[in-house]
């Protein structure tokens, strides 16, 4: 009887498990035996990197800097002449998607302004980003806008001096807002344009204070996420110029001087993989069943009918509670981990250098769980844009593609979306092991000594890969 | 020279590892042939079917399975009964299918494309369940 009352309040969570914000996932959970490959991969290929660095006498991923310049065929006219495309492109689509937002249909699948900016900016042009390098930082259409104020009225003075323990605090207290409202905000084409609105006054207000580079550098959180992955990028624009790169060797010459900027980084994991584990059975579980008996029913009584909206109001509190607290548990794998590496190796470096210097190494695996979350959504709902471009408002207009129907979403096998999912997060831990090794050739004085604080950094990066994969394989809660 | 060989080791090793953990592949789907004399054998093997028994009463569902599993190419038809007009949608097969209060009506469907498809009732915003697809 208590099994069936149970099922029937896991039954009347009304929509709680609304997945992305947008755009419906079709993944199936991974397999078991995919799951366990994917672990025990990661921990072979772990000590082939160990067994690969025991042995190297060169650095295998040199700082680009050190690497000849591979000068491309592009010159610098048409490069100027793309960004400036760029650019104005980069202003319209945002005017359009507050524009759109407001006048036209309340469709989230019709309006443009959800598809074009939650899967074309938010997945696809930070992919893009992680592939080519930072378009962003030429792109940025709040950056454009306050250069073009700028113009006008003379570059802004920095009015209020940053004090040094800023770091980048207020771009993850705007990311950790951002991906509240992805998450829970339910917010639609009107909503969307509201919020631009409200943060491209935000990013006018922030740069007035703090002056433009600062705050383009430590508060606007798109540019801050944007620039960390186009450390991934094999492609990079040093001076205009384009030029070709290990993948994520750029990671390398990423000097991370902000405890915040370590913790930005741990967001970008654990927001995902939170986003990953809240719809799996075991997460509903530990509220709605586990906790019940032991928590829940001495605190409000044991009538889960009388308690259920007290309940629900308590699981939103939870669910937010646990995303903004996930970055700190990420926060103390990580300290402990290097804290056994200091250990070890009897290095006189600080916890908190050697956390700094090792941050960067954290970025292919952020990028990987993102990729292997959200990929699927830029066949199914990406390919919408440009019929949806055809007619932003949704009106459906005689001129526009509208006529022609929705193009079929394209929905990627099952069975293929699986082993790219396995295959990118092994792909990720291999470049996270590899990096973390080179940073501590770098940092330790033998080889000998960083070999062994690698030891502990090796365990940590299981953590984080064999539970991204942990979550990927869980069933999904029924709704 | 030895860089290249060892990431080729490396990658043999994974691949090696990833054949030896891989299952053989479940039989195709196909219905058990009561008679295989008196099939004609011109015809391909008909695919499974399944039929799936879905009572909702009080925006809440009461009777069948919140999470409906088959294999890719099953036949599955939806059963569903109603205690209020309303309309289903299944998406990513983005099939719709007018509820009416009272009757049982019937939603018949090859499910070709793997993954995992919730679906809905649109008047009570309701989350029915999902549909997952097990790929061949």
């Amino acid at each position: 009887m208590r099994r069936v009352a149970v099922a029937l309040v896991l039954l009347a969570l009304p929509g709680m498990v609304a997945a992305h914000s947008f755009g419906k996932l079709y993944n199936l959970p991974v397999p078991l035996w995919l799951y366990l490959y994917g672990a025990a991969a990661a921990l072979l290929a772990s000590f082939l990197v160990m067994a690969w660095f025991g042995g190297q006498r060169k650095p295998l991923l040199s700082p680009p800097a050190r690497q000849g310049p591979r000068e491309s065929g592009l010159g610098r006219v048409p490069i100027l002449l793309a960004v400036r495309i760029g650019q104005i492109a980069s202003l319209s689509l945002l005017v359009l998607a507050i524009v759109s937002g407001f006048a036209g249909t309340q469709n989230a699948y019709l309006n443009f302004n959800m598809s074009g900016f939650w899967i074309g900016f938010v997945l696809g042009f930070a992919y893009l980003v992680a592939l080519c390098g930072d378009l962003y930082a030429r792109l940025n259409p709040w950056r454009l806008i306050v250069a073009g104020i700028e113009r006008v009225s003379g570059p802004w003075p920095v009015r209020l001096p940053v004090p040094s323990w800023l770091g980048v605090w207020p771009a993850l207290l705007l990311y950790m807002a951002f991906i509240w409202v992805e998450l829970f905000g339910e917010t639609g084409p009107s909503q969307l344009s509201w919020l631009l609105c409200a943060y491209t006054l935000i990013n006018l207000a922030g740069a007035w204070l703090l002056g433009t580079a600062i705050w383009f550098r430590q508060g606007e959180f798109f540019a801050v996420i944007l620039r960390l992955l186009a450390c991934c990028a094999p492609l990079y624009w040093p001076n205009g110029r384009l030029q070709l790169r290990w993948p994520f060797a750029g990671l390398l010459s990423e000097r991370m001087q902000h405890g915040s900027l370590l913790l930005f980084v741990l967001f970008m994991l654990s927001s995902t993989a939170f986003d990953g584990l809240r719809e799996t059975v075991p997460w509903v579980k530990l509220f709605w069943q586990q906790l019940y008996a032991p928590v829940w029913v001495p605190l409000l009584g044991d009538n889960r009918v009388e308690t259920y909206s007290q309940l629900n109001a308590i699981y939103a509190i939870w669910q937010t509670g646990a995303l903004l607290l996930s970055p700190f548990a990420y926060l103390a794998a990580y300290l402990l981990c290097l804290k056994f590496a200091q250990h070890l190796t009897r290095t006189p470096h600080s916890l908190r250098t050697l956390a700094l210097a090792f941050a960067p190494t954290l970025i292919p695996i952020a990028l990987v769980y993102h990729v292997t979350h959200y990929y699927t959504l830029l066949f199914t709902q990406g390919t919408q844009l440009p019929w949806l471009l055809s007619d932003p408002l949704g009106t459906g207009s005689e001129w526009a593609w509208r006529w022609l129907g929705a193009p079929p979403a394209i929905i990627p096998d099952a069975a293929v979306v699986w082993h790219t999912q396995v295959g990118l997060i092994v792909l990720g831990h291999i470049a996270s092991v590899a990096l973390a090794h080179q940073v501590a050739l770098q940092w330790f004085a033998t080889r000998w000594q960083a070999t062994l604080s690698q030891l502990p950094m090796l365990l940590l990066m299981l953590l984080y890969t064999g539970s991204g994969l942990w979550i990927l394989a869980q069933p999904l809660n029924a709704r | 020279m030895k860089n290249a060989a060892v990431i080729v080791v490396g990658l043999l090793l994974l691949a090696a590892l990833f054949w030896w953990m891989k299952p053989a592949p479940p039989p195709p789907v196909v219905a058990p042939v009561v008679d295989a004399a008196a099939a004609p054998a011109a015809l391909p093997p008909a695919p499974a079917a399944k039929v799936f028994e879905l009572v909702v009463s009080n925006k809440q569902l009461v009777s069948g399975p919140a999470v409906i599993s088959v294999p890719q190419g099953t036949l599955v038809t939806l059963r569903i009964t109603v205690d209020h007009h309303d309309e289903l949608h299944l998406h990513g097969y983005d099939l719709t299918l007018k509820l009416p209060s009272a009757t049982p009506v019937e939603l018949s469907f090859v499910a070709d494309k793997s993954g995992r498809f919730e679906y809905e009732l649109h008047h009570a915003h309701l989350d029915l369940g999902a549909l997952e697809v097990q790929p061949q």
